[in-house]
């Protein structure tokens, strides 16, 4: 039986070496491009009636829509609209990538460190510059609050810096971790049921509620990842 | 609508007098809106992130400190103290993240909870 940690391995499809890097297109490459022609298709093809009382299939998409709005228009304010494609972007995206995954077959791409790390690092990155650009120097009493004893600074600036740095890293590590934690859990319960015969009904039922709960953790997780894309948004624009 | 429009186009003051109200709406709903489907799904996305934060803080201190001393040749004071600091780090964002401040650095953010979003843009 496949070990299970095997569904993570990376197969080349498209072998390609630039320079001495290697630039297959690999199995997640593929399912992230299914994803960004899912994603597309879902919300031209729904609103493509656009009628005023929304079907079925218009309705999620309004829905995916208006949720984010509102998510960018709470923790960001009104300066925040401008950010929304981003936000609704990477949900959707992120959504996709782990709900697909929950169906057999498919690649979880977003149980690769390097996905989530890749879009992590580009947010940290953005909004850095975002905030430099918007505030210039007064973008680092971010990490000095005013109001806090001088005699504290030595103490609490490198603990906030790190705190920012750690952005990246934690923003990252919560997607991946949770995607790859779930996945193993459920192949290895998987392969409980085979390997004990008729007594594997047990560890059967119990996968059937792991499924259910692994969908809700997928959904969650995409809502955590926007959800704290705003709340950096935020720390970049205002400052407080 | 369209056609009720067609028929009788209204005045520009009509119209402005009806933007206005419009977006006063939008903005005081924002302000109120109850966190209706999403009320569970930001607790538990609360507890998870807690235990990241922990170990995030940890992880990059650690590596911070390590990677300035390979650069320092300072081997080993600074992975100490960036472990440190690093676990300091990670204790106070976890503290944010579950006490509801956020990510947001600094805090001073006064009473912030549901009436967030015309509160976050105060400053």
């Amino acid at each position: 039986m496949a070990s299970p940690v095997e569904q993570f391995k990376l197969k080349p499809l498209l072998p390609l070496e630039v320079g001495g890097l290697d630039l297959s297109y690999t199995t997640s490459a593929l399912w992230m491009t299914i994803t960004v022609i899912g994603v597309t298709a879902f919300l031209t093809l729904s609103m493509r009636g656009g009628r005023l009382v929304p079907g079925r299939w218009q309705s999620m998409a309004e829905m995916s829509y208006e949720f984010i709005a509102g998510m960018v228009r709470e923790n960001v304010g009104n300066e925040g609209r401008q950010y929304f494609p981003l936000v609704l972007t990477l949900f959707l995206f992120i959504l996709f990538g782990n709900l697909m995954g929950m169906i057999p077959y498919p690649y979880t791409f977003t149980s690769q460190i390097i996905v989530t790390f890749a879009m992590a690092f580009a947010i940290f990155i953005g909004v850095t510059i975002l905030g430099l650009v918007k505030h210039g120097l007064h973008f680092f009493t971010l990490f000095f609050p005013s109001g806090t004893p001088i005699a504290l600074a030595p103490v609490l600036i490198p603990i906030e810096v790190i705190s920012y740095f750690v952005r990246p890293v934690s923003l990252s590590v919560r997607l991946f971790a949770n995607m790859m934690a779930g996945h193993t859990m459920m192949k290895v319960f998987g392969g409980f049921v085979v390997a004990l015969g008729i007594f594997g009904v047990a560890p059967m039922v119990l996968i059937v509620a792991l499924t259910g709960f692994e969908i809700l953790v997928a959904v969650l997780q995409a809502y955590v990842f926007a959800m704290l894309t705003c709340m950096y948004l935020n720390d970049a624009i205002h400052l407080h | 609508m369209a056609k009720d429009d067609q028929n009788n186009p209204p005045s520009l003051d009509d119209l402005d007098a009806r933007l206005r109200a419009a977006r006063d709406g939008a903005e005081r709903s924002s302000g109120k809106r109850p966190p209706d489907k999403s009320a569970a799904s930001p607790l538990v996305g609360m507890a998870m992130r807690a235990g990241v934060e922990l170990v995030a803080g940890v992880g990059v201190g650690t590596a911070a400190g390590y990677g300035l001393d390979k650069w320092l040749d300072t081997s080993p004071w600074l992975l100490i103290v960036f472990f440190l600091v690093g676990a300091a780090a990670g204790m106070l964002n976890a503290y944010r993240a579950v006490s509801g401040i956020g990510m947001a650095l600094g805090y001073r953010r006064g009473t912030d909870d549901d009436a967030s979003g015309n509160g976050r843009g105060g400053e």
